[in-house]
Formats: C-alpha cells, sequence, structure tokens
C-alpha cells in the first residue's frame, strides 16, 4: 500500500479523461452521420460489438474519473475524519452501483 | 506549526473578486458534481431508451417536460464546460498555456465555449 492516492490517481484521472473525450466525440459523430435517428438505429448502435465494448470500458472509465475527483472534492470539504469516510463511502457505493446498472441494461440490450 | 490565533479571515464571497481562471476552475468542479449526482437519472433515461420502442418514446416524451429538459440543459451545460475546461487542463499539463495571459485568455474562450453548446442546442431545438 506505497504510494496512496498519489501519481497514480493523478495518471488514471488524466488516462480516463483522454478515453472520455475520445469516446464523446465518437459517440456524437456517430449519431451526426445517422440519416435517421430512431429507436432501432440508436439500439443497433449500442449493441454493435465494437461500440458495446468501448461503452463497457467507457462506463468503467467514467467511474474511475468520477471516483478520483468526488474524493479530491470531498477530502477538500470534509475534514471530520468519520464524516470524511461516510460520504467517501456514500459515493463509492452510487458509483459501484451505477456501474453495474448501466453494464446491466447493455448486457440486456445485446442480448435482446 | 505556529499560527496566529486570531488573524483577519476575509472571505466574503460576494466581495472577493475572483480571475477567470479561478472561475473556470470552481465550474469545473461544480459541473464534475453535478454530473455524478445527476448519473443515476441519466442511467434510469438510458435504461428506458434501450429497453423497446415503447420506453423509448416515453423516454423522449420525459425529456421534453420543462423540468426535466432544464435540468438536461444544465447537464449539458456541465458536460460541455467540463469537457473543455479539461481540453485547457491537458494544454497546461503539456505546458502549451503557461503564460498567465495565455491561461487567462484560454479560461475566458473555456467558460464561453462551454456556455455555447446548451445555448446553440437550445435554439435549435426551438427550430
Amino acid at each position: 500500500m506505497k504510494n496512496i492516492n498519489g501519481l497514480g490517481s493523478w495518471l488514471w484521472q488524466r488516462i480516463a479523461a483522454l478515453y472520455l473525450a475520445l469516446f464523446l466525440i465518437y459517440f456524437i459523430s456517430s449519431f451526426i452521420c445517422m440519416e435517421h435517428f430512431n429507436y432501432t438505429g440508436w439500439l443497433q448502435w449500442h449493441t454493435q460489438p465494437v461500440n458495446s465494448v468501448l461503452i463497457f470500458i467507457g462506463f468503467f472509465m467514467l467511474v474511475v474519473h468520477a471516483w478520483i475527483g468526488i474524493k479530491d472534492v470531498i477530502m477538500d470539504y470534509v475534514h471530520p475524519v468519520m464524516a470524511r469516510a461516510l460520504v467517501m463511502m456514500l459515493f463509492a457505493f452510487m458509483l459501484m452501483s451505477c456501474l453495474v446498472w448501466a453494464s446491466r441494461i447493455l448486457l440486456v440490450a445485446i442480448l435482446k | 506549526m505556529p499560527q496566529q490565533q486570531n488573524r483577519p479571515v476575509f472571505l466574503n464571497l460576494f466581495q472577493i473578486k475572483l480571475p477567470p481562471t479561478a472561475i473556470v476552475s470552481i465550474l469545473h468542479r461544480v459541473a464534475g458534481v453535478l454530473l455524478i449526482l445527476f448519473l443515476p437519472f441519466l442511467i434510469y433515461l438510458f435504461d428506458m431508451s434501450l429497453q423497446d420502442k415503447l420506453t423509448f418514446t416515453q423516454a423522449a416524451e420525459l425529456v421534453d417536460y420543462p423540468l426535466v429538459s432544464a435540468i438536461l440543459y444544465i447537464l449539458l451545460w456541465a458536460i460541455s464546460h467540463h469537457f473543455v475546461a479539461g481540453i485547457r487542463y491537458f494544454l497546461i499539463d503539456f505546458e502549451m498555456i503557461s503564460s498567465r495571459s495565455a491561461a487567462r485568455t484560454s479560461a475566458v474562450i473555456v467558460f464561453i465555449v462551454g456556455l455555447l453548446v446548451p445555448v446553440f442546442a437550445w435554439f435549435g431545438n426551438q427550430l
């Protein structure tokens, strides 16, 4: 357990940010290029093999990025140790639930 | 660490005048926190949009409610501001923005571009 939350999270924050930025550009351009935006096109885009893998990685990167970000904010504003631990656990639980929930939604759509 | 006990503290947020760099930095944080807090709602919409044709249409209707669309415009601002402010931080990391004037100018640009995205989206939706 060395180097807790040091260079590691600084670097991960940026790796995740880069991935999310590139993914966002890809996501938006995909739908700008789509002729008719409807349910079928939306579903197909998400369940297409390459896209679905990119989305799964995207969910993971989003939660990593969000966790490091919110952790820094909490450390700046919540000082009592117990309160800090509680708020951090709350967000950790919330973000992990979001990751599982979002992944499940995509998986169900793929297996349909 | 010796510290002066009754040192003057001047933290009236309505009287402190922050430079654009500081404002953009704080808004980067605010936008990030906002996006995290509304993440469950966005996943809920994502779920509706993918389930079937009916829930897809219901999601589209839900998005049209004034309160919901107001929230989504704010979130659109949050993501566009977070995105461009993030690019600015990358440029600072790679020392492409290093002078004081470049830092200030880029902060103003980030603020304006971040606002332009939801404004254009709103105008686009009125057409």
